[in-house]
Order: structure tokens, then sequence, then C-alpha cells
């Protein structure tokens, strides 16, 4: 029970932290979250006299936000009449607050949770209206739409102009209004920032599309201005600048002309001044030459985006286990922002939650469901589009996919690829198949490493048996990405790390999985059963692969956790962490207590010892009634040695060993035979990786 | 005393938190009871309604979903975008007649609704309507800043139907290709396109800007000397498949081992007579 109350606490108070909107330096809240608010919930017209800031509200009762009813999340539950099937439409709220100097603000960012619909005035001017119809507004004009699901605690943003605002007394007055009277809840609560003119960084930096020569640097300020990163070697030393005219607060620049596997310090800002960076944890790391072989540590999430304690631990667990070792890039496995994938629940989900290492790493991330909203055809101005640059035009090597849903790019020798298992055509003559076929052929990287969220096999809290963008991706997919040699395909969506023997081949349901598709069965870990092994040092046509779920690093989901070709199946949190370094990958699922739950290494280039090949034309002849002769044919260059097996009388089938000889022998003569007995006989090479198949069974009779 | 109150009342919020964390992301059936539960409370939030048809039509259950959209359409009649989701299910049931009704009354309400436009072009094709089905796809990628490659090939494969489009649908590839590049993907379409046209060297002018962009060529040299072939023009096509199989024996062992690869090879060497052979 303690355990479960100190669970509970340390959320809540993660979540004052993180799902906070952060205020800058240059920001001051004048009216915070919780505040104490007047109200009236009487259900009378209050026409528009309540708006003005002279207004005598000191028969109205207070309470602190969230104001509201029907919940249960409310601090001050407010009242909706005597009639639950016609619940008052409107509530009434106001709050003074105290400016000393409002010409010091050009900016006020006003945030609202309004469940349903509201009206803002701030000193009697109406200056915001959200989910309300237009014109006329009364005290029993319903809100345009029921806000439902995750909706109800969201807040919702605007800017507003601060010329609103005078020294001393203000008030900011809403009217919250009801979708209908049978709907059972409202939720209220509001923050107001007020800006000194100044741009702060309100998200990031974060880096996109790294390549050798170039990277993408983007940040959010809470006014627009100009962009400039300034950037150098030397820490302190910031003596070049890439500079963007354009005036936003989305900002995008692209820094060219860098040297290959090149550490850079940078800083963010406009043209006048420098926001963030130019300290110790503020740079990025070119990629190395194409093609080269360097050490890359990789850190892969999957269904990360709860926004919660969770995700927190899984983020801090690997940040302990990297300590000083850079980061080259990072991959997002979908999901990443929940419910529905908007800009808040990113903001939340990604950007509050890993700034420090996406000021210094490039993340690549893929599309889940809920990063669409569950829709297979979102719009462009999907938030995660808008957020993230990722390479349509082959920026970073690979071919052109035109898309930003599904792209690939190469860092070193390892070639990656990103498909999109929600949003595009999962058909193999889609475009996705045909791009993905072409940029295959085109790749002459070492490694090819792929991902994308739904995942080809799982039984965790999604089925890859039944459910059909499962299905689809792994039959149209995996005989596309084995063919042409992929060694590690990731995956989320179902909440927990699910991981597979070296396997190939395997397009069907997890029943018609076989020991045959299993390259090496084994758990790949180089100090119980050895690394994974493929023999060829670049890709390895059908040599095998390892496929890994890695959905929980946000929360776990269970399942049932057998699918035959899985190695080991964890319902745990956490993450995992890569080190490729020239022919070897070595893998670990990290949990959220810092614990290796999991490791493997896959090594490329080593000779696989196979079985050496069978022996032919085995010749049995009976030489005296105490002996029969045997020859075949050596048809291997590696064998240890020949076993001679023999059964006794005509068709006989109980065959048992009797001599074995070593290599290069391709004769034998068998001294224990009786007389007047026919015999069969058989031979099979061997060697430290097993037996060969069997020779031809050859058969003599020795005479009376 | 205080802080224990304040502790408890911290608890309290903390629990009735609780359910937005474990609901994330559940399969269906435990995403459409959440909802159910949901609704419970609510009876008269459409959007709930809504947004749990949305999930029955996912789980292809038609019935229970028609249910909801029109429960929702009841509760709030503005709720326009029933309508979509309606279509769509329509849609995804095979009942395309009405799906394509349905679509029409959304889309009389919202003509630019992207996503409206998309659903009834790809409605239109199946009712074997390719030139509406074109229009709604060419005004959808009118409205998108950053269109899709696949609704340009979309486009294309419904005007490609009718052989009195190809010239169309063909321009409407390029259009994709000047605004996102050459892609492969438009660019192999655009190929076969300009081969039922029997404008041959268009075809290999399209061929040649892909293999430029390739660092492995093989594959495009196949194509090459398989069009040259088709063409009567021997001798290039012998150079070509030469240079495909010069290629695929350039490569590393394993490479040529692939399936691809290896019937790659086979194409090359079957379209060539031995004496013709390196």
């Amino acid at each position: 029970m303690q355990t479960s109350v100190y669970n509970y606490a340390l959320r809540l108070a993660f979540i004052i932290v993180v799902l906070t909107v952060p205020v800058r330096a240059a920001d001051t809240t004048l009216l915070p979250t919780g505040a104490v608010w007047k109200y009236l919930d009487n259900g009378s017209n209050q026409g528009t006299a309540w708006r003005a800031s002279g207004f005598d509200d000191s028969t109205w009762p207070s309470g602190a936000a969230q104001l509201g009813y029907g919940d249960g999340d409310e601090v001050t539950t407010v009242g909706f009449g005597p009639d639950s099937n016609n619940k008052f439409i409107t509530t009434y709220f106001r709050r003074a607050f105290s400016v000393t100097n409002a010409a010091a603000f050009n900016a006020l960012t006003l945030r609202l949770m309004r469940d349903d619909g509201a009206v803002v005035y701030v000193n009697g001017v109406e200056v915001w209206r959200t989910n309300m119809p237009t014109g006329t507004i009364s005290s029993a004009t319903p809100a345009s739409v029921a806000i439902g699901g995750a909706d109800e605690s969201t807040f919702v943003q605007t800017t507003i102009s601060p010329s609103l605002l005078v020294n001393g007394t203000n008030v900011l007055a809403v009217e919250l209004h009801q979708s209908g009277g049978t709907s059972t809840d409202i939720s209220f609560d509001l923050q107001l920032i007020g800006s000194d003119g100044s741009a702060s960084v309100t998200r990031g930096p974060y880096l996109q599309i790294g390549t050798p020569n170039s990277t993408i640097v983007r940040w959010r300020t809470n006014v627009a201005s100009d962009s400039r990163v300034s950037f150098g070697a030397t820490q302190g030393s910031l003596t070049s600048v890439t500079d963007d005219a354009t005036q936003t607060t989305e900002h995008e620049v692209i820094v060219t002309g860098l040297s290959p596997a090149t550490k850079y310090f940078y800083s963010v800002g406009s043209t006048t001044q420098a926001l963030a960076g130019n300290d110790a944890n503020h740079f990025f790391v070119t990629s190395p030459v194409a093609g080269t072989a360097v050490p890359t540590r990789i850190w892969v999430l999957g269904d990360s985006g709860t926004a919660n304690a969770n995700a927190q631990a899984v983020s801090n667990a690997y940040l302990s286990f990297t300590g000083s070792t850079h980061t080259n890039l990072w991959l997002m496995l979908g999901d990443n922002a929940y419910e529905t994938g908007t800009d808040s629940e990113f903001q939340a989900a990604v950007f509050d939650m890993y700034p420090t290492i996406l000021r210094k790493s490039v993340l690549w991330p893929t599309l889940g469901n809920h990063d669409t909203a569950q829709s297979a055809n979102p719009p462009a101005s999907l938030p995660y589009f808008a957020m993230f640059t990722l390479p349509t035009n082959a920026q970073a090597g690979g071919m052109a996919s035109g898309t930003e849903k599904y792209y690939s790019f190469d860092y070193g020798n390892i070639h990656f690829v990103c498909l999109d298992s929600m949003t595009s055509d999962r058909s193999s003559t889609g475009p996705m198949a045909t791009w993905l076929r072409a940029d295959l052929a085109s790749s002459t990287r070492q490694w090819t490493i792929a991902f994308w969220h739904h995942p080809a096999y799982s039984k965790g809290s999604h089925d890859s048996d039944t459910e059909s963008n499962l299905v689809e991706m792994r039959q149209t997919f995996l005989p596309i990405l084995e063919d042409a040699g992929v060694d590690l395909v990731l995956a989320g969506h179902s909440h927990s790390y699910e991981r597979s023997y070296l396997i190939d081949g395997h397009y069907g349901v997890s029943s018609t999985f076989t020991n045959a598709m299993k390259k090496d069965g084994g758990s790949g870990r180089p100090d119980v059963t050895g690394a994974y092994a493929k023999p060829t040092l670049g890709p390895g046509m059908h040599e095998g692969a390892v496929y890994a779920v890695a959905g929980s690093s946000g929360q776990i989901s269970g399942g049932l956790l057998n699918h035959p070709a899985m190695f080991i199946s964890l319902n745990n949190l956490g993450s995992m962490v890569l080190d490729v370094n020239g022919d070897t990958l070595d893998a670990k699922f990290l949990r959220e207590n810092g614990v290796i739950a999991d490791y493997f290494r896959i090594v490329k280039g080593v000779a696989v010892p196979v079985p050496p090949a069978a022996p032919t034309s085995l010749v049995a002849t009976a030489v005296s009634n105490s002996r029969i002769n045997l020859s075949w044919t050596d048809n291997s260059g590696d064998e240890s040695g020949f076993r001679i097996e023999r059964c006794k009388n005509p068709n006989c089938t109980g065959f048992a060993q009797i001599a074995q000889v070593g290599a290069g022998v391709t004769t034998f003569g068998d001294t224990t035979v009786s007389k007047n007995t026919a015999y069969n006989y058989r031979v099979r090479a061997f060697n430290g990786a097993g037996n060969s198949a069997y020779s031809n069974t050859a058969s003599a009779k020795t005479p009376k | 005393m205080i802080l224990q109150k304040k502790f408890i009342w911290l608890v309290a919020i903390c629990v009735a938190l609780v359910p937005s964390f474990v609901r994330a992301h559940e399969g269906l059936h435990e995403q459409i009871a959440a909802l159910t539960a949901k609704i419970k409370r609510d009876p008269k939030n459409a959007s709930l309604y809504l947004q749990r048809g949305e999930l029955h039509r996912l789980h292809r259950d038609w019935m229970r979903a028609s249910a909801d959209y029109d429960r929702a359409e009841r509760l709030q009649p503005s709720l326009q975008i029933v309508d979509l989701a309606r279509g769509k299910m329509l849609f995804d049931s095979g009942r395309l007649q009405r799906a394509k009704l349905t679509l029409d009354r959304f889309l009389f309400r919202q003509p630019e609704h992207y996503e409206g436009l998309i659903t009834r072009a790809r409605v239109l094709a199946k009712l074997g309507a390719q030139m509406d089905a074109a229009k709604d796809f060419t005004q959808a990628l009118s409205l998108s800043s950053v269109p899709e490659p696949e609704l340009y090939l979309e486009r294309a494969n419904v005007l490609a139907a009718d052989v009195r489009q190809l010239e169309e649908a063909l321009r409407g590839l390029d259009e994709g290709i000047n605004k996102l590049g050459p892609l492969v993907t438009l660019q192999l379409a655009a190929i076969d396109l300009e081969l039922r046209r029997k404008n041959y060297d268009g075809a290999l002018v399209r061929l040649d800007q892909i293999t430029a962009q390739s660092q492995r060529k093989e594959a495009w040299l196949v194509r090459r000397g398989e069009i040259l072939k088709l063409v009567g023009r021997d001798e290039e096509a012998r150079a070509a498949f030469n240079a495909a199989l010069t290629a695929i024996e350039s490569l590393p062992p394993a490479h040529r081992q692939s399936r691809s690869v290896s019937a790659l090879e086979v194409r090359a060497r079957s379209a060539l007579n031995p004496r013709d052979r390196r």
C-alpha cells in the first residue's frame, strides 16, 4: 500500500514538473494554473456587465482551479443545477490580477483548459473564443462540439495582445459553456504568461537529418524572430554563423559546410541575441564519411509517448548507462506522443522529456498509430510532419522516397530504413515496397537496420497473427528486406520487449514457424551460446536477422509473450541500446531500473561452421567370410572424419555405428562380420558443426 | 495534519489521473471498452460516439460503427465529420454507391476537405468513374503543400485505366516529379506509361535518370536491355545486358546469391544468345 501511494505521489510530482509549460527567464507568470477564481454556477444569464473589470463579484463563491464537475479530478466542484438531464449551460469565472508595468510586455500567452467551450475577456474586451460559435453568445449558447477523451484535460493555447493590460488591477473573465444540458462534465483552468519582448526558447533546440557535412537545427521561440545558429569546433568560440531572415517562432536552420565526424558546439537565437547554447551541453557530432566503420551508439525508444514517470525512468536509466559516451543517433519507433499526437502532447512526451539528448544527437522517428490519432490518411498538417524534418530526397544517403513517412539514411557503414506501417500502402506493388526494393538494391553499406511501428512478430499487447498492419508488414516487407540481407528489424506497438533468434524466411502466422527458420537458435550472447554469426561482411542475403519489439519505453501491457520466433519476451519497461563497431553489433535491452535484461551480438564476416558434404558412392565388398571392405567418395574438404554404420540382414533399418575413421580416409575393413550373413552399410562425414547427410546404403553378404 | 491532508489530496488526484496513463494505446477492444465506460458517464457526448464508431470501423464491425455514427449525428446534427466517417465505413464495407452519396453530402458542405476528397476519389475509382476520381485526387493534391507521391500514383492509375488518358496520366506523374524530384516510384510508373504509349526513348531517358541516382546499376541495366530488345534495338540491348552482367559479376558473392540479383542474372542471360555473352 505504501509503495503504491508513493508511486502515485511520484507521478503527481512528475506531472507538476513536466506537464506545466516551462516559463523562461524572459517570461512572467501573471496568473498560474491552480489559481483561486470567483465563479457563478447558478444558471443565471449575466448578460455582458459581468465581463467588465469593475463588476462587483463579491457575492460570487470562490475556489481553486481546476474547477468543474463530473470528471473526479476537480479541486473545486461547481454546481450544475437541480436537473442532471438539463444542466446549466454556462458557468462564469472571474479573476483579478495585478500588473506593475504593463508596458514591459509585448506578448501574452493564454493557456486554457476548457471542457467544452469558452469565451475569454481581459478587462471587459473579448480576446479569445474557443469551441464556440460565431455571433452573439448568451448563457443558453452551447459549445460547438462536445469535448471528450484527453482533450478534456488538455490546455489549448493562444497568443493575445498585451495592449489591454493596465498598470494595477486587471481582470480576466471567462464564460464556460457546456455542449448540452445532459453532458456530464465541465473542466476549467487557465494560465496567463507575459513575455517581456525578448524571445525565449520554448522547444529544443533539437537536431535533424545529420549528414557528414550538414545538420539541421530546429527550435521554437515564444515570439517570432529571425534565426541564427552560431557554431564552432571550440566551446566559447563559435566563429561561424548560419542565418535565416524569416520571422518565425518555428526555427529551422540547415548548417552546411561541416567536416565529417567532427564535434561542433553551437548556440541558437536571432541575429541580435543568442537564446540557448554556447556551452558544454550544446553540441553535435557530424556523421562519419559514408561507408566508413566507426564505433556508433544508437538509442532506441518505442511507444515512449506517455509523458509520465515510466518514460522518465527509462530515459534516466539510459542517460546513466551511457554516461559520457556520445549517442550518435536515436530512433523513436512510433507512438511517440499519446493519445493523439497533438503538438502539446509532443511537447510533453518528447521535447520536455528528452531535452539533453535532443540537443546533442540526431533523432530519427517513425509514425505510430497514436501519432496520427489512428488515422490512416492524416493531413499534411499533422503535428508530427510539422515538427520533424525527415529526408524525402536522400539528403543523408539512400534513395529518395519523396515522403517523410518512409525514408532511409546512412550513418557510417550502417544503412537505416524507416518504413511507415500506419498510413502508407503496404501492398507488394505499392510505392513503399517499390521504393524499398530500389533503395536496398542501391545500398552498399555493411549493416542494414530497419525500423517501423507495427511489429512483424509479436504476442504482446498486439498479435502479429491477427492484426492486419502487422501481417501485411511481415508478408510484404520481410521478404524484400531479407533478400537484401537485413540484420536487425526494430518495432514497437506492443508494450513489451520481445527479441527473436537469428531467423530467416518466416512470413506466415506463428504456428508456421519452424526450427529450420532459425539460422541460429542460440541466445546470441557471446558468453553463453556465442554471438550470432553472419558469414558475409556486407549485406548477407538470407543469413538471418534479429527482430526486436521494443515498445515498452513508456508503459507495459503484457500479453501472452509466447511467439515461437522469440528467444526472449519480457513485460518490462526499458529501451534498447545498440553499439555498432566494424563487423560487430551489440544490442542490449536496458530496463528502467538500470538492469540489462537481455543482450546479444551479431558478428559479420565470420565463417559460420557448417556440416561437411555427404560422402557418396559407398561400395561394400565381402572379401572373405570374416571381412567386408568398404570404400566411398569424400566430397568434403572440411570433415573431421567419417562415421560408419551397419545393420545386419537384408532390409534391415536398425543401423548402429561400428567405427569412426579420420579425415580424408575413404576405405574401411569390417572384420567383425559373421560368415554367411548379409550386411547393410552407410557412412557420413562429421565436423564441429555436426554430421553430414548419409551416403547411399551399400550391401554385402559374407560367404559360408 | 495539514501535510497529511495535502498528501491525501495529492493521492486522490493521482488516483484520478492514473487511468490516463494506463489507457494509452491498448488494443481496439480495450479502447472501445474505455470509450464505452466514458459514454456511460457522458451519454450525450456526440464526439465519444464518433470516436467509438471509428474504432468499430477499424474493427470492421460495421453495424456497431453505423449505430454510433447515427447516435453522434442525432446528438449533434452540426457534427459534419460524422458523414466522412460513415463514408469511410461504407467504403470499407464495399457499399460503394452509398459511400459516394454520403461523401457527396459531406463534401458539399466541406468542399476542400483533404481526407474527404481522397476517400471519395477512391470510392469513385472503384465505381469506375475514373475521371471524377482523378478530379478529386487533383483537388486533394492542390490542397496539400507537401503532397504524397502515393496520391500522384493513384491518380495516374485511375487515369491510365482509360487508354485515351495515358498522356494525362503521364502529365500528372511529371507534375509530381517536378514537385517532389525524380522519385523512383514515380519514374517507374511513368516508364510503364511511356511503354504503353510506345514512347521508348522517353522511357529510356527516365530509366537513365533512375540509374544515375543509384549506386548499383544492375537492375536498371537489365530493364534497359529489355526495353531495347522489345523495340528491336538488339545491339544496344546486348550492350545493356552485358553491362548488367558485368555489374552483377563485380558484386560480392553474397550479393550475387540474393534472390533478386539471381533473378536479374537469369533475365540478362536468357535475353542474350550464348554467342553474345562476353
